[in-house]
């Protein structure tokens, strides 16, 4: 693999290559891979665990993964064009089919615990995202978008916890297919819970239902149906009903209905407090970013200008003739 | 109107001066105005707002204009290699004339903007798509040529980065005079202000050596002679506004040194390599036409190992190249005037732009106009690179306010 270096210490004749140049030359390679449709790869390292805060650690560390991929296309007997920035390496592999590159990055992977890290925020050894692309599928593919692809799998491959390669042109179906899968379970989730509710429900109903009705049939034995007896018989059912009215409210299916309205009333308040939140936080950024604004330099001649009677006259008529030629030219752009 | 010594008409001009002057309508309010007050006291009731002019007493006693407050003015010099800016506020910045934008996302990630300009646009400029709005001094406007729209977008930016650059403050309006060549087609000052408008509030367009007589308050029987990278231009000053037959645009400039150095270094040394961009930057460090000059020592690769070339012969031989045809200008211009006043013109030449800065140039045009013409007296201005841009900042600031405000 040919070497070049960070654009912040590109020093003419300490390189071969600047940084800009390497990428010329492989966005060259990418392209003429398409036109005479042989595979190229690509292949985007990243490191796992540092943030922003730690980002001059990983500057200092990008040279070295660039060197442990350089010993493992080598090794590999692939070669290749390959940069790195303050962020990742990037390196693309003409004649270097998907396969070959997964091998590549699972050496990558394994390199990466040698790597010594300084970081005094991240412990244990170095981990490594890869993401890596190739132009043996459909679409439109240009170097930016196999960059791309290749940039979107290491993201993804960090953001599932890092020390993994994920292969580009996989991960958009992946995702697709994972998608639906979990549509497909969350609805049948809420279906069964639906029916589940329900079905408590219509039990609770037709328990209370069934016992006014073995309630009937008990008063329904005693052969002297008195005057005394229909009113006892009536208080009685309206005591079960009252009391079976007041258990089901407190059920806990009717607790289970009501938390979960409860629970869909403050999720949809919690997603207006968080669209109000982010419309505050662009406010505040916005009113941050004006501390920082250069107000200008006010002009030294605030009250000055023009010629006054005491020039001789002649200046005064070569800028009439300067205003006319222009007013001129501008009439004539708006008249077409 | 002021005096003309041209040789071939020998009477005080009655004709227009421009050659746009027949559609003036405005112009009949400047020619009524008092012979005692000046255009932008009359203009005082009309404007308005942020603008208003108010008048004031000075120290003479008599009423002077008080310019509107919070206009910034610009100087503006639009060229093929160099745009230069000079600013009422004191601020003073040139930038290459190149533009170049990111070709994708991970050369703008790496440059970290959307577009560049000047110097770091050409040291990047394999990772960009990369522009030269102007050619032989004037915008690649024309309609069929290549990249017509790019062009003129690359020339939208670079104006609006000059302006950036001159750090205007954002409650200020900005009026800019923008330089041309002399000869520059209608249709190039329209691009010319096309470009401009975006950034600016109003826009006036003046020739390039004009711009810079004014600057030295040199308007009367002078000859400038402005060397740029796309074109020389010579224009002749006889108190009034040059006309088209005051002024000589040639191409004997900048570029056409690097070319000509470029051919004689081949001739030379076949062996070498090199681009244009080098062969200018040589012409920077080492040009002169000075008998004895410092030996231009250069390193340039052969089969890919630098090796040492003196190139100081065919740096002499291409720069002096210009001598020849700006003197054979020169002379045409000098002939068609006044015999009377043909000596002081000839002993009155003024040489600027950034091809002034040759050395020994101005004596080598004197030498040449000494031979051709029996005598010549040649001035090199002082600034070189902000010659025209101090020029238009002079029009710019002496401009009555009332123009500025019709031309918005």
């Amino acid at each position: 693999m040919t070497p070049t270096a960070s654009p912040s210490n590109t020093k003419p004749g300490k390189q071969r290559l600047s940084t800009l140049q390497m990428l010329h030359l492989m966005r060259l390679e990418v392209g003429k891979a398409l036109r005479h449709a042989y595979p190229i790869s690509c292949v985007v390292i990243g490191l796992d665990g540092f943030g922003e805060a730690e980002a001059g650690h990983r500057k200092h560390l990008m040279p070295e993964i660039f060197r442990q991929l350089k010993e493992v296309t080598f090794e590999e007997k692939v070669e290749g064009l390959g940069i790195f920035t303050e962020q990742y390496v990037l390196a693309t592999f003409p004649h270097v089919n998907p396969d070959q590159l997964a091998e590549i990055a699972k050496a990558m992977l394994l390199r990466a615990g040698r790597v010594e890290n300084p970081s005094a925020f991240a412990k244990g050894p170095l981990t490594l995202s890869v993401g890596i692309a190739h132009n043996l599928h459909q679409g439109d593919i240009t170097f930016e978008s196999l960059v791309e692809e290749a940039e979107t799998g290491m993201g993804l491959a960090q953001a599932g916890g890092g020390n993994r390669y994920i292969q580009a042109n996989e991960v958009e179906s992946e995702i697709d297919r994972l998608k639906e899968e979990l549509d497909a379970q969350i609805q049948t989730i809420a279906k069964s819970q639906e029916e589940f509710f329900q079905t408590q429900a219509d039990l609770e109903n037709d328990w209370s239902k069934n016992l006014i009705n073995l309630t009937l049939e008990l008063f329904k034995r005693e052969p002297e149906q008195t005057e005394g007896m229909l009113r006892l018989q009536k208080e009685v059912i309206a005591m079960i009903t009252q009391e079976v009215k007041a258990w089901r409210s407190n059920s806990n299916v009717q607790k289970m209905l009501a938390g979960m309205g409860e629970i869909d009333r403050l999720e949809r308040r919690v997603a207006k407090l968080t669209h109000s939140l982010g419309v505050t936080e662009e406010e505040l950024k916005r009113v941050a970013a004006m501390k920082n604004i250069d107000v200008g330099i006010a002009s030294l001649y605030r009250n000055v200008q023009g010629l006054n009677g005491e020039d001789d006259g002649r200046k005064v008529e070569m800028l009439k003739d300067i205003f006319e030629a222009n007013l001129a030219l501008k009439n004539e752009i708006a008249s077409k | 109107m002021s005096k003309s010594k041209k040789h071939h008409t020998h009477t005080e001009h009655a004709e227009p001066h421009s050659e746009h002057s027949d559609s003036f309508d405005t112009a009949t309010e400047f020619t009524e105005t008092p012979s005692d007050s000046s255009p932008s006291a009359t203009s005082s009731a009309s404007t308005s707002g942020a603008t208003a002019t108010v008048t004031k007493e000075t120290t003479t006693g008599r009423i002077a204009p008080e310019k509107p407050e919070g206009v910034l003015y610009l100087g503006i010099d639009l060229g093929t290699s160099r745009t230069s800016v000079s600013a009422s506020n004191g601020v003073r910045e040139t930038v290459a004339s190149f533009v170049g934008y990111p070709k994708d996302v991970v050369a703008r990630k790496l440059l970290k903007t959307d577009v560049l300009f000047g110097d770091d646009a050409v040291k990047n400029r394999l990772a960009l798509r990369f522009y030269r709005p102007l050619e032989h001094g004037v915008l690649k406007c024309s309609e069929s040529s290549e990249n017509h729209d790019e062009n003129l977008q690359a020339a939208r930016d670079l104006i609006a980065e000059i302006i950036r650059r001159a750090k205007p403050r954002k409650d200020e309006l900005i009026y800019a005079v923008i330089g041309a060549p002399a000869q520059a087609s209608i249709n190039n000052k329209e691009a010319m202000v096309k470009a401009a408008r975006e950034s600016v509030d109003s826009v006036m367009i003046c020739s390039e050596p004009f711009s810079v007589a004014y600057g030295l308050d040199m308007l009367d029987d002078v000859l400038v002679i402005d060397i740029g990278a796309g074109t020389t231009d010579l224009c002749r000053m006889h108190g009034t506004m040059p006309e088209e037959s005051d002024q000589i645009t040639i191409t004997h400039a900048g570029d056409w040194i690097d070319n000509r150095l470029a051919e004689l270094l081949l001739e030379a040394y076949p062996e070498t390599q090199f681009t244009i961009q080098m062969v200018k930057n040589i012409k920077e460090r080492f040009a002169s036409v000075a008998d004895q000059m410092e030996p231009a020592i250069v390193n340039l690769p052969v089969n890919g190992k630098p090796t040492e070339f003196d190139v100081s012969k065919q740096l002499r031989d291409a720069a002096q190249g210009i001598v020849g045809p700006i003197v054979e200008g020169l002379a045409s211009l000098i002939s068609s005037f006044d015999p009377e006043f043909q000596v002081r013109l000839k002993e009155r030449v003024l040489l600027a732009g950034g091809g002034s800065q040759i050395r020994g140039l101005d004596s080598a045009i004197e030498r040449e106009m000494h031979n051709r013409l029996g005598t010549g007296k040649v001035i090199r201005i002082e600034e070189p690179i902000y010659g025209g841009a101090n020029g238009a900042l002079k029009i710019a600031h002496d401009m009555p306010g009332d123009f500025w405000e019709k031309l918005k």
